[in-house]
């Protein structure tokens, strides 16, 4: 009896993942050729393609950790993440969560904020674009109830928190870098912003009180709660410089200013 | 090519590679869209898949159609997903009956979401299936008399699979309905334990060139694109094999002009 095209594409799906997996042998035609062989082809065509899909987004960590060790990480994600989506460019996107937890790369702390630095790179340069707003309005707001002002981020602003000088090690991991590529693991915490300047994506280095502040701001805090994280977290953060800065610079596309309930 | 922006009919793009919401791949796209026709070609929409075709691929897919308004929109005769998991590969299908109805209702699905007609491509092929009972060429007719799609001839893959499978490229051409061909591909394979590759690394090879010369003979001139996607070559080479399958396009049209 032959197989439903549903049987037979599981059955091809098992036969893709292990060479051991030969349900699907009786129905295709040796010709010439081993079956094995065939579908061999197939398997190595599907991982060649997941395993390209990732050494493209994810340059910076391939070149930490040469060639042989990214392929080794990439088919360990390759046999516990099936892509699950028909644009193969997104198949990388667990992979920083991965490499976390990947043990032969436990030694490497930095490795997965690396990672996450790519992710957020590629998420910066590929965000919608949105036109700067009008902020002149801002002004006439009574300071009273500046606290409850809420701002839209623009959507290619990313941040970053990372114990390790990821920033440090991104940078000179790019190909256009010359000079030394000694980063010291000891200086210490970044707090990093990504952002787009026309079609390129820019990394800053934030304090850690501006982390704090456009970090509540991104997940939806008004502007009062923003503020009492950043003083939590930086004494003298600096709120009127802030403010002036990411207003100029364009990190905000609106403002939305609380209604009172009437009643 | 946007510093040469070279003598060239059109253009064409993997869809996929522009499912982003903004930023540079969108503004080149834009510049190029200027100067140059577009075709839109997909490798995700899993056309052979017993699962429709998902929507929210079909939204991206839409949304770039109504940014760049190409003149064509293709995918593959081919399945690349089961169960919800993708392969991101062109596999192939058995040729039956059953195939031939899921691929219709997907084809149908696809052109009445996005409102146009698509094109559907056949594929090279490493294998085939013993329960397989329509010819290749039988069958994406089929597909285009049911669905009204149209055809995406490529001509390597032809020849890839007549090499491949022992079947009659000669009997291939002489299947597919004239009307239906709205474009060609050319493209180079390579060679692996006999079994030819489908790897759009190289040089198209010259039986492949005297398959099109036969194609163009058949189906007239049609917009034909030079596939080179891997070890790509500097941009003069891909414009040499693209002025040859010109020139042998403007053969035939002299040719029908004559006539």
């Amino acid at each position: 009896m032959q197989p439903s095209l549903l049987e037979l594409q599981r059955s091809f799906r098992s036969a893709l993942a292990s060479a051991e997996a030969d349900t699907i042998a009786p129905w295709i035609v040796a010709n010439g050729l081993a079956v094995s062989a065939r579908l061999a082809i197939y398997r190595n065509n599907s991982h060649t393609n997941l395993r390209k899909a990732l050494r493209a987004d994810y340059p910076v960590v391939e070149r930490l950790v040469g060639c042989e060790f990214f392929n080794h990480a990439a088919d360990a994600y390759i046999a516990e993440s099936p892509s699950l989506s028909g644009d193969v460019g997104d198949y990388g996107v667990g992979f920083p969560d991965f490499l976390a937890a990947f043990p032969p790369a436990a030694s490497l702390l930095y490795l997965a904020d690396v990672a996450r630095l790519e992710r957020a790179w590629i998420n910066a340069f590929l965000a919608a674009e949105v036109a700067p707003g009008d902020f002149s309005g801002l002004a006439t707001i009574l300071p009273e109830r500046l606290g409850k002002l809420r701002f839209n981020v623009h959507p290619a602003i990313r941040l970053l928190a990372s114990p390790y000088p990821v920033m440090a090690i991104w940078s000179v991991n790019q190909p256009d870098h010359v000079g030394d590529r000694l980063v010291s693991l000891d200086s210490g915490a970044e707090f990093v912003l990504l952002r787009r300047i026309g079609t390129e994506v820019e990394l800053c280095a934030l304090a850690p009180g501006e982390y704090a502040w456009l970090e509540a701001l991104v997940s939806g805090s008004a502007l009062a709660g923003a503020v009492e994280a950043a003083f939590a977290t930086q004494p003298n953060f600096d709120l009127a410089c802030c403010m002036q800065r990411h207003v100029f610079e364009g990190s905000f596309t609106s403002y939305t200013e609380e209604q009172a309930h009437e009643k | 090519m946007l510093e040469s922006m070279p003598d060239v009919g059109w253009l064409e793009v993997h869809g996929e590679n522009y499912f982003c919401d903004g930023g540079q791949p969108l503004r080149v796209l834009e510049h190029l869209r200027c100067h140059y026709p577009l075709s839109v070609h997909c490798v995700g929409l899993s056309l052979g898949a017993v699962e429709p075709v998902e929507l929210r691929h079909l939204q991206k897919l839409k949304s770039l159609i109504a940014c760049f308004e190409p003149v064509l929109v293709s995918d593959h005769l081919s399945w690349g997903k089961v169960d919800g998991i993708h392969f991101n590969d062109l596999l192939p299908l058995p040729f039956t009956e059953e195939s031939l109805a899921v691929v219709c209702r997907n084809v149908e699905q696809t052109q009445e979401f996005l409102g146009r007609q698509i094109l559907v491509e056949n594929v090279s092929s490493y294998l085939t299936y013993r329960h397989s009972c329509i010819p290749e060429w039988e069958f994406i007719a089929e597909v285009s008399r049911r669905t009204d799609c149209g055809i995406l001839l490529d001509v390597n893959n032809i020849y890839v699979n007549a090499v491949n499978h022992g079947i009659d490229a000669g009997d291939y051409l002489a299947g597919i309905p004239v009307a239906a061909v709205k474009e060609i591909h050319l493209a180079g394979f390579e060679e692996t334990d006999g079994c030819l590759i489908d790897t759009h690394s190289r040089r198209i090879a010259d039986p492949v060139w005297q398959l099109f010369a036969d194609a163009v003979r058949r189906f007239g001139p049609r917009p034909t694109l030079i596939e080179w996607d891997a070890d790509i070559p500097p941009l003069a080479v891909l414009l040499e094999e693209a002025a040859t399958a010109d020139q042998m396009l403007l053969g035939a049209e002299l040719a029908t002009v004559a006539a």
